[in-house]
């Protein structure tokens, strides 16, 4: 009885990070991997600062990647495109240059996605910029706020 | 041994003590002479058993209460209990509010909770992803081309000489 209680506890434990992903490819970003990166800043906020905001939820990662970093984001920002309800695109040379993407709600919880290569245009390796929130703020309220 | 008198006082104690009128120093006799073998005879029988009910009746009314738990242990126990229900509600607060509630920024490899400087960094990750206004959409740039060469071969109908490449 004593066993079985602890084995489902274990269980209950395991499943807790992919709990955590939210079915996003792009949280593989904010496992921690770029914490200890030289030229790195990643964020992240939760609850009550974010309020005012109508968000519970920041998360962005600021870098220069390798090439092979900018493909694999690449990779991980267009699978969870395919989710989105609300895209605004713009590439470059072939390569990502901006995204925005808005995703269904989830129990009155939008998520949206930002993404900019700035890199793109040039064919250089410069910043890349990676933005990820959720909250009960509509899309049209976050354009609002971000263009005061 | 059988008195006739002897046992008319008995008898007649005995309807007297069910008739309720007899003292108790009369029961206490009546009870000895019950309890003694001079009422060896069947008929006291009945008044024995309800004598010794009652006697038995008596000592459980009269009887001490058991014992009680010394007051003050058990206030100590549900004071202990209190506070550790405190304790347990405030550190699992304390938990929550702190999962909850995250402000946490890192910098070159630096971990910053300074609640100002990772806001700033928040804005500055929301800045770097603005799209500003002004700034020509993919439809705009490849509009721009085309009137560029549309242009310069409107312009090369009118010259004899060939137009030069872009």
């Amino acid at each position: 009885m004593k066993r079985r209680f602890l084995l489902s506890i274990l269980l209950s434990l395991m499943a807790l990070p992919l709990l955590a992903q939210k079915g996003m490819a792009i949280q593989e970003l904010f496992d921690g991997r770029y914490k200890d990166r030289q030229g790195a800043t990643e964020v992240l906020v939760k609850g009550r600062k974010l309020k005012p905001y109508g968000l519970t939820l920041f998360r962005s990662l600021t870098f220069r990647p390798s090439k092979a970093e900018i493909q694999r984001i690449e990779q991980l920002v267009r699978t969870d495109a395919r989710r989105a309800s609300d895209k605004d695109t713009d590439t470059q040379n072939g390569r990502l240059f901006y995204g925005f993407y808005g995703f269904p709600p989830t129990d009155g919880r939008y998520c949206y996605l930002f993404y900019r290569n700035d890199g793109a245009r040039s064919g250089r390796l410069t910043e890349l910029t990676v933005v990820y929130m959720e909250g009960t703020a509509t899309a049209e309220q976050l354009k609002r706020m971000f263009s005061k | 041994m059988n008195r006739p008198g002897h046992n008319a006082h008995w008898d007649e104690l005995i309807a007297r003590y069910f008739d309720g009128l007899t003292t108790d120093e009369e029961e206490r006799r009546l009870r000895r002479f019950l309890a003694s073998p001079d009422s060896a005879d069947a008929r006291y029988d009945e008044t024995r058993a309800v004598m010794g009910f009652l006697a038995v009746g008596r000592q459980l009314h009269t009887a001490r209460p058991a014992t009680l738990r010394p007051p003050h242990r058990a206030r100590l126990w549900a004071a202990a209990a209190s506070f550790l229900l405190l304790l347990s509600g405030g550190a699992g607060w304390w938990i929550t509010d702190s999962k909850q509630n995250v402000c946490v920024a890192y910098i070159d490899g630096q971990r910053v909770t300074d609640t100002e400087i990772v806001m700033q960094q928040a804005e500055h990750a929301l800045a770097a992803v603005r799209r500003t206004t002004g700034e020509p959409t993919v439809e705009d740039q490849l509009t721009d081309m085309f009137q560029t060469l549309q242009d310069e071969t409107d312009g090369a109908a009118g010259q004899t000489t060939k137009p030069t490449e872009p």
